[in-house]
Formats: structure tokens, sequence, C-alpha cells
């Protein structure tokens, strides 16, 4: 198992009240994707629909981890919430292009900017 | 000083021993030894007179050391030549210091003066018996204190026995708990390492003969296994022990033999049949549900001792379940491997395009993945290449391509462009599966036109060897993964394919290296295909994937399954096509 060649760790803040930004460092990858899904999956359950993943630490993604970004993506969407990645190595960034998952998840280059889009698809459904 | 008596007559003799006793008394003789002397002179004085004759006795007392202190009376014979032939009767004690001699008149020979010492004589032999008395109290006395001391003594022996013996049992237990907890030691140490060589083999035909191996002959003289399913067995129709079965229906170890067990947890049953002489310990290989075999044990030595039996009996339930895990590991992986070989395709084989196809499963985990390859032809004859990729590993993975394959293949038959089949795809994921996603590319060849139509969605794209050597990746803008939650129409691209042309299809597991991402796995892999000459390609398909597939894994983690379709375009491929019916086959 490379569970621990290749450790995850994820952080947890808050910058909004129902924003919530996950930091996460390591590959993610079959053995350690379902860590980061158990945070999304809390997060969800109280109540944070705005989801920011600073993915700048993350040198590998494989398909697991898209899984569950697109997964989150879709569990947000039916409650008008969002997915943002936030500055992804260009290797991860290349299959998010190649898949088409940059189509839907939108890129940012920094937390401020994905914040921003959060304002404005917000200021839309108010 | 001398006094002298002569002495014919018993009263001679009477008045003498009278004489004697008053001057011993005069001369503080001692009452014991005054009486010793008058009983020693009275006893002589009277064989005297048996022989007759006349006596003389002489009383002799000395004033000067050494003889001072000394009484001595000495009897002669009157008769001068008796006394020269016998020597004289002599009797000597001791005086009181300085007892003087004081004047004692002889004793008068007249009746009442004798009658009167008769009676003080009788005073005397009082005083003696006295003293006697004295000392048989004394001697008993002693002898009750030696009693005691001898008791005492022998308690002590007797405690110091009893220590000792006391001493030499601590000894004895302490020596007798040491080597239990050895012989306790050693079956634990042997119970570790024998379930750890039980459990590291996932071969159960293996586990059975390392079962033989670990307990004979120390453990058991013979060691038998019997799997109900047949198996490996050598013998599968030889008799088995009445006890084996019960074992088998009751789930309990039995014991047969002549005599009873008294192993714990072991039921007692009456000797073989088939071998009365030896006994059978038989104990079940449990399961989670009903156990697998009976293992059968003839013991090293008579019998076993109950630590032995709990210990056979407990490394047999860790086989038991060392064995079960082992089966269901087969099994799954053999329902996994019969599943997988159902999906790979046999590859049509069309005069003047072939194909070849290579697929290697993740190195850990299942032998089964969400890639696959396909080829098969359209009703107007069009020959569809696919190459696909599940994303997620494992058996929901593997039956969601399954799925995916059939669903295209359904769709195929309707014709359609490989862009339109992969929309359809899309929907068809999206609606049945939402969380589950999967990247793939649709090549179509056509018979008679020397074009290639292909369409990719969320794929690494496909890398085209042109007869000139050049290599292309066709790298037009893909559409997105299938599955995802968006409305697309997958685009069409064609491209140009003259014969001698060769067409690579893969997934992300032969270009995917983590550090680096999937672009220079893909550069590699065009390298690669640029080194081969047409001719070669032509010549020997199937060689050249493997020779193409070598060097690109060489540095890969093997952590995701790899898929190759090859696709080339025969140099010759229009004579080909137009050749006698001996190339063709369906």
């Amino acid at each position: 198992m490379s569970m621990a060649q290749n450790p995850l760790s994820v952080e947890v803040t808050l910058p909004r009240e129902d924003v919530v930004l996950l930091t996460v460092e390591g590959h993610l990858d079959i053995d350690t994707a379902t860590g980061l899904q158990h945070h999304l999956a809390n997060q969800f359950q109280h109540g944070r629909h705005h989801f920011l993943l600073d993915l700048s630490a993350v040198p590998f993604m494989d398909s697991s981890g898209m899984n569950i970004i697109v997964r989150a993506y879709q569990q947000t969407r039916e409650l008008e919430g969002s997915v943002h990645i936030i500055a992804p190595a260009p290797a991860v960034r290349r299959i998010l292009d190649l898949t088409g998952v940059s189509i839907t998840v939108p890129l940012s280059d920094s937390v401020e900017d994905a914040l921003a889009l959060v304002d404005k698809q917000q200021g839309h459904s108010t | 000083m001398t006094r002298t008596w002569h002495i014919t007559t018993v009263t001679d003799a009477a008045r003498a021993r009278i004489d004697t006793a008053r001057l011993a008394a005069a001369y503080g003789v001692p009452g014991m030894e005054r009486t010793c002397l008058t009983a020693a002179l009275s006893a002589h004085l009277r064989q005297c007179l048996t022989k007759g004759g006349t006596w003389r006795l002489d009383l002799e007392t000395a004033t000067a050391p050494p003889e001072d202190g000394l009484l001595r009376a000495v009897v002669t014979s009157g008769d001068d030549a008796c006394a020269e032939r016998q020597p004289p009767w002599h009797m000597t004690v001791a005086c009181a210091q300085g007892a003087g001699a004081t004047a004692v008149a002889p004793a008068a020979a007249d009746p009442e003066t004798l009658a009167g010492e008769l009676l003080c004589a009788d005073e005397d032999t009082a005083l003696v018996l006295d003293t006697l008395e004295e000392q048989e109290d004394l001697v008993a006395s002693h002898r009750e204190e030696l009693d005691q001391t001898n008791l005492g003594v022998l308690a002590l022996h007797a405690e110091l026995d009893a220590a000792s013996r006391g001493q030499r049992d601590l000894f004895a237990a302490e020596r007798k708990a040491r080597t239990e907890a050895e012989a306790a030691r050693r079956r634990l140490t042997f119970l570790a390492d024998a379930s750890a060589v039980l459990t590291a083999s996932l071969n159960h035909d293996e586990i059975v003969h390392r079962f033989q191996s670990l307990l004979v002959p120390e453990y058991a003289r013979g060691v038998d296994v019997w799997l109900f399913d047949g198996g490996d067995d050598e013998h599968p129709n030889a008799p088995r022990p009445a006890a084996a079965v019960v074992a088998a229906r009751t789930g309990r170890p039995q014991y047969a033999a002549d005599h009873s067990g008294d192993l714990p947890g072991v039921d007692d049953q009456p000797p073989s049949a088939l071998r009365p002489e030896v006994p059978l310990l038989c104990v079940p290989l449990p399961t989670r549900r009903t156990p697998l075999g009976v293992l059968i044990l003839s013991p090293p030595g008579a019998r076993w001792d109950a630590d032995d039996a709990v210990m056979l009996i407990e490394l047999t339930r860790r086989a038991g379940i060392a064995m079960d895990n082992a089966r269901r590991f087969e099994h799954n992986r053999d329902i996994a491997e019969t599943l997988q070989r159902a999906l790979l395709t046999d590859l049509p084989t069309t005069p003047g395009l072939h194909l070849a196809a290579r697929y290697l499963p993740a190195t850990h985990g299942l032998n089964i993945g969400g890639d696959w390859y396909d080829a098969f032809r359209q009703p107007d004859g069009s020959l569809i290449t696919v190459i696909g990729d599940v994303t997620g590993h494992g058996l929901h993975a593997a039956v969601m391509m399954s799925q995916l394959r059939t669903a295209l293949r359904a769709y195929a038959v309707d014709g359609g462009t490989p862009g339109q089949l992969l929309t359809r795809l899309h929907i068809f994921l999206h609606h049945l599966q939402p969380d589950l996603y999967a990247t793939a590319v649709i090549a179509r060849f056509h018979p008679d036109e020397p074009t290639l139509t292909w369409a990719a969605a969320g794929h690494p794209p496909p890398v085209l060897r042109t007869p000139d050597g050049q290599v292309h990746t066709l790298g037009a803008k893909p559409g997105a993964m299938l599955g995802i939650p968006l409305e697309q129409r997958i685009p069409d691209h064609t491209v140009n394919v003259t014969p001698g042309s060769t067409l690579a299809l893969y997934t992300d597991g032969l270009v995917e290296r983590r550090a680096q991402g999937i672009d220079p796995g893909i550069e590699r892999l065009a390298a690669a295909l640029g080194t081969f000459r047409s001719a070669d390609l032509d010549a020997d398909l199937d060689g050249s994937a493997d020779r193409l597939l070598h060097p690109l894994l060489r540095d890969s983690e093997r952590d995701d399954d790899v898929c190759l379709l090859l696709c080339h375009l025969h140099s010759r491929a229009a004579e080909m096509a137009r050749a006698p019916v001996k190339l063709s086959s369906f």
C-alpha cells in the first residue's frame, strides 16, 4: 500500500460562513482520495455548499480524485452551490483540461479569485 | 595396727564378722563399703567353715602413706601347708581420712550380743537397699532424661528431614514449573511460527503439504487431511475413520482410541475399526460456515498430553481460517479472471487491416479494472475500434465498463459516427450511473476510403504513424469525459491514412507518470512508435505491440491498468483487399 508513501493532508478553513476552503497537500490518488471525500461529505453535512479546493500543493491527481471533485460538483449544483479549483499544478491542470472537468468546475489562480466567483454566483441567485 | 581372730566355729566367724563391722565403722569406712566388706567376709568365712580347719582373719590398717586410709582384711588358712598352697583371701576398703584407732573392744560371744548384732546387720542391709533404691531411681530418671533427649533428637532429625524434603520439593516444583513454562513457550512459539507458515500460503494445496511437514514427527506420527470438496486429495475414495465423520458432523474434535483421551474440548470415541491399535485425533477445519475438512492425526508416542492437543486444535482452527480465506481469494480471482477474459474480445480480422491488443491490469488488487478495448464492424462494413477507461478500480468499474461496451455495440448497430456514438454513451452513462465517469476514443476505418474518422472524450490523444516514419499526435480538442454533468456534443475529426500507417489507441496507464503528468509519456510513445519500420509492423504486429510496451513500462509503478490497441493498415492493403478469400475469416 502506498498510503504511507504519499500521504494526503487536508486543512479546512471557513473564509465565509457557507464557504469552505480545503487546502490539500500531497498525492490525490486511489489510496488517499477517500480522505478528501470524508472532509467534503462532512462539510456538506454541516451545510456548506460552496467548496474551494486549493490544489497548489497537489503534484499528482488520478481518476479517483477527479471522481470526487465531479461528484462534489454534482451534489452542490443541486443546492445552488459550487466547486472551485484553485491553482492546480500543470500536470493536474492538463488532466482537468483533457477530461473537460475544467469546463464544469471553474479553475482560479487564487482564493480571492475563487471567492469573487462565488460572490458573483450568489449575487445572481438573490 | 593389726587385729587378729582365729576362726574354727560358726560362732567364731560370727564374732569376727561383728568385730570387723564395728572396726570398719570406727575407722569411718562408709556404709556401702562396710557392707560389701562384711558380706564378702561372711561369704568367705562360710566357705572356710565348710572346708573345716582353723582359719585366721587379720585386719590391718597402716598409719603411713601410701597405705594410710585403707583397711585390709586378710583370711589365711590355719594349716600352714594349705596356706602355702593357696593364696590368702583379702579385701581392702578405704577409711575416712585421719580416722583414729579408737579402742574397739572385741565383741563378746554370748548369744544376746550375737542376736543384737544380727539385728544391727539388717540395718546395714537396709542402708544398702536404700542406696540401691536411690541408684535405681537415679538410673530411672537418667533413662527417662535420655529417652526425652532421644525423642528430642529424633524430633530434630525429623524436622531437618522435613525441611530438606520441603526444600527438595520446592526445587522440584520450581524445576517443574520452569519446564512447563518452557514447554508452553515452545508450543506458543511453534503455534505462531506454524500459523505464519500456514497463513503465508494462498494456495490451499500448499497449506495441506505444509501441515504435514510442520507436525511430523514432533507433534504427530501421521497426518492426513480429508477435504470435503475432493480438491487435491491423493486418495479420494479411501475409507475414513468413523471419528472423522463424527468430527465433520458435529464440528467438534474427536479422539478415537481404546482409552479415554482426557483431552479438553475433545469427545472420546471407540478406536477406529481400520486401525484399532493407533489412537486418532480428528479435528475439523473450521470456516465461517461448515467445516471444509477434517485433520486426522496419530500421536508421536503412545498419546498426546493435554497441552499439545490444545495447541494442535488451535493450529487447526487457524489453518481452517487460512484455507477458507485462500479459497475465497482464489474463487474471487477466478471469477475476476473469467470475467476479464470474457470481456477481452477476439479481434475481427480484415484483409489488409491488422489489429493487436494488449491488456495489463494493475499489479495490486484483483486482476480486473475499468480499462477496455474493442473492435467490431458496423453494418456498412466500417470497422469501429475503441479504447476506453472507466474511472475507478475493481469490480464496480469493471461491471460499468462491460455495460458501456455493450451499449456502444448496440448503438453502433444503428450507424453513427464516432462522435455521435460517444455522445450517446455520454448521455447513457450520466443517466445510468451519475457518479461514475469514463474516457474513450473511437476510431472508425472505412473499407474503401483512405480516411480515418475519430472522436475522443476526456481521453489521451491517439497517435498515428504514417508510412514515412513520422508520428502525429491526434490532439484536436477532445470532448469532455463521459458522464460528467454537462451537455455536450462530441466532435468528429478525420485524417488520411495511407497503407503502411499505424494507429495507436491506449489508456493513461501507459503514459502517465506521477511526477510528470501525461505529456512526456505521450512523447515517448510517439518516439517509440517512430522507431518501427512498416515492414516490421506488416510482418508481426503482435510482436511489435510487445516491443512497443516494453520500454514504456520499464519505469512504471504499475498502479494503474495499461491497455494498448494497435491498428495497422498493411502496406499492400489494396492488393490484400482484392485477394481471394483465403485471408478473410469471420
